[in-house]
């Protein structure tokens, strides 16, 4: 199997499996569009991901290398927060900053199912919090004046147990 | 007079740092006083120009943080020059407090859009508050057309009374959507999902919580048994109410008829409540529509079986200003209806209400 050189934003560099690395739409359209020949010995910067992000997002594409491509978007389908595989689960017992890494990360190449694993950890996470404690959870910055907070909580009222 | 004048003239110079003195003060003086000139330049070594937009922006929401200015106030202090404190003193302090302010609220992360969407594909109707009030971008997210068309397509169910205008074949448009949704919701999800030991209906909301809303309908309707007394009551308009939404319309400019068509927002009941009350007999009420609902009062009848309401209404919401008085004997029960409940009377459901008592008004419609 052919390999491919992916560098990290701190100049990292990782020998990595093709197939395995166009798992990453990203990946794949810079092949394809840039006519990388696989036997090259170029490499492929990806100055938004870090090395230790990098090494958990190439962990995650070799595990998921042989899963059949993700379906196209359903809307009418219930997604479901409950159909985390356990090794996803174990793979993502991180702190909150590398899940968010993850996420990004997984954005920015367009890996489509570990953007949605990474996301339905965060909905499971969020639930039975307050706002206030999913701010806190992920360091999230809170943009709104107590005014309107409130207006936002009133908004919503409509979904407030009585 | 000319003493004070001469006063407040040492404040502002003292504070500008010129530390000359004139006796006398002219309104060129002041005009072209070096106020704005002082705060511009501190401004432009202080903070970035980003930091700088961002005060700006956020100056009147800085007001109402009363009790953060206070502190952060005290620790200007101490590297600023000791001046006695004129209120254009505390003022000049002030912004530069905030922009100090505005550098530290900086810290934590911003998710991006993208991240918001995806996340809010998996959260489940009765949460949707919370996420919205998570940041500026998820609240973002709950206010597109994606949002709330994604929501109706995950979790409608069809049951029957449900107004056509709410099912799938009607749910296409943007204008007014999230309403819908929202309708529906309460149709199928939260009515199925109700749990059998649900004691919700024990805690519902008092008619006194209405004060000060204001009457724009009122109607009645005789059952087999009873009478049934309707109170349209909206919510007085308040100055700053929709300062996020229009924030939001300005930043999409949306002036245009067309895009104000795909408005998701728009509900004409936004703020409404009905007083429903059931009464053993027909009462005689003054019209009180267009008048603001001051005083509440319930009390027994004799017999100490059924209740009697009066509702006190007034020109304004300055208690003990009553104009006009309803009163409404032989109370059997009330019931108070907000604009999403399935019972209340929106045009489109009219003639599909279903009402508990089996003498309802709406029965004698069909």
């Amino acid at each position: 199997m052919p390999n491919i050189k992916l560098q990290s934003s701190d100049g990292e560099v990782f020998e990595v499996d093709v197939d395995i690395a166009k798992c990453s739409v990203t990946i794949k359209t810079m092949l394809e569009d840039l006519g990388m020949d696989e036997d090259e010995e170029e490499v492929v910067p990806l100055p938004n991901v870090n090395s230790a992000i990098l090494r958990k997002v190439i962990q995650w594409a070799t595990y998921h290398k042989d899963d059949p491509p993700p379906p196209e978007d359903d809307e009418n389908k219930d997604k479901r927060t409950d159909d985390i595989s356990s090794w996803d689960a174990d793979f993502l017992k991180v702190d909150q900053g590398t899940l968010y890494e993850l996420i990004l990360a997984a954005n920015y190449l367009d890996i489509k199912g570990l953007l949605e694993v990474t996301c339905k950890t965060v909905a499971n996470m969020i639930k039975g919090k307050t706002p206030e404690e999913v701010r806190k959870t992920f360091n999230i910055k809170n943009d709104f004046s107590p005014s309107e907070e409130e207006q936002v909580r009133k908004e919503n009222e409509w979904c407030e147990e009585k | 007079m000319p003493v004070l004048r001469k006063k407040s003239s040492k404040k502002v110079n003292a504070e500008n740092g010129s530390g000359n003195l004139i006796g006398d003060v002219t309104i060129d003086d002041f005009a072209n006083s070096s106020r704005t000139h002082g705060r511009f330049k501190k401004a432009m070594i202080n903070v970035s120009s980003e930091v700088k937009e961002a005060t700006t922006k956020k100056e009147s929401s800085w007001d109402e943080m009363n009790e953060s200015f206070q502190e952060s106030l005290g620790d200007s202090n101490k590297s600023k020059k000791h001046t006695k404190g004129s209120s254009t003193n505390q003022r000049r302090r002030k912004k530069t407090n905030s922009s100090e302010d505005a550098t530290q609220e900086e810290e934590g992360v911003d998710y991006p859009l993208d991240v918001w969407f995806i996340i809010s594909e998996y959260i489940r109707p009765e949460a949707v508050g919370k996420f919205a009030q998570i940041c500026r971008s998820s609240y973002h997210v709950v206010t597109t057309g994606k949002f709330w068309f994604h929501l109706y397509k995950t979790y409608y169910r069809y049951v029957p009374g449900l107004p056509e205008r709410l099912q799938p074949q009607c749910m296409v448009r943007l204008h007014g959507l999230r309403a819908c949704v929202i309708r529906t919701l309460h149709y199928t999800y939260f009515s199925l999902n109700k749990k059998d030991d649900d004691v919700s209906y024990l805690r519902q909301d008092q008619p006194h919580s209405l004060v000060k809303r204001q009457c724009c309908l009122m109607w009645h309707k005789e059952g087999k048994l009873r009478w049934y007394f309707y109170f349209k009551l909206k919510e007085l308009p308040k100055a700053n109410n929709k300062s996020l939404k229009l924030r939001t319309k300005i930043n999409g400019k949306k002036t245009d008829f067309l895009e104000m068509l795909e408005d998701v927002a728009v509900n004409s009941e936004e703020g409404c409540k009905i007083l429903r009350v059931t009464c053993l007999k027909y009462s005689m009420l003054p019209p009180v529509i267009g008048l603001i609902l001051q005083s509440v009062s319930m009390t027994l009848m004799p017999g100490f079986k059924d209740h009697r309401l009066q509702l006190g209404f007034g020109t304004s919401d300055v208690p003990n200003t009553l104009t006009n008085q309803v009163i409404l004997n032989d109370v059997v029960s009330y019931q108070i209806l907000d604009w999403w409940h399935p019972t209340y009377p929106h045009q489109d459901s009219i003639t599909t209400i279903q009402l508990p008592e089996s003498d309802s008004w709406d029965q004698s419609l069909l």
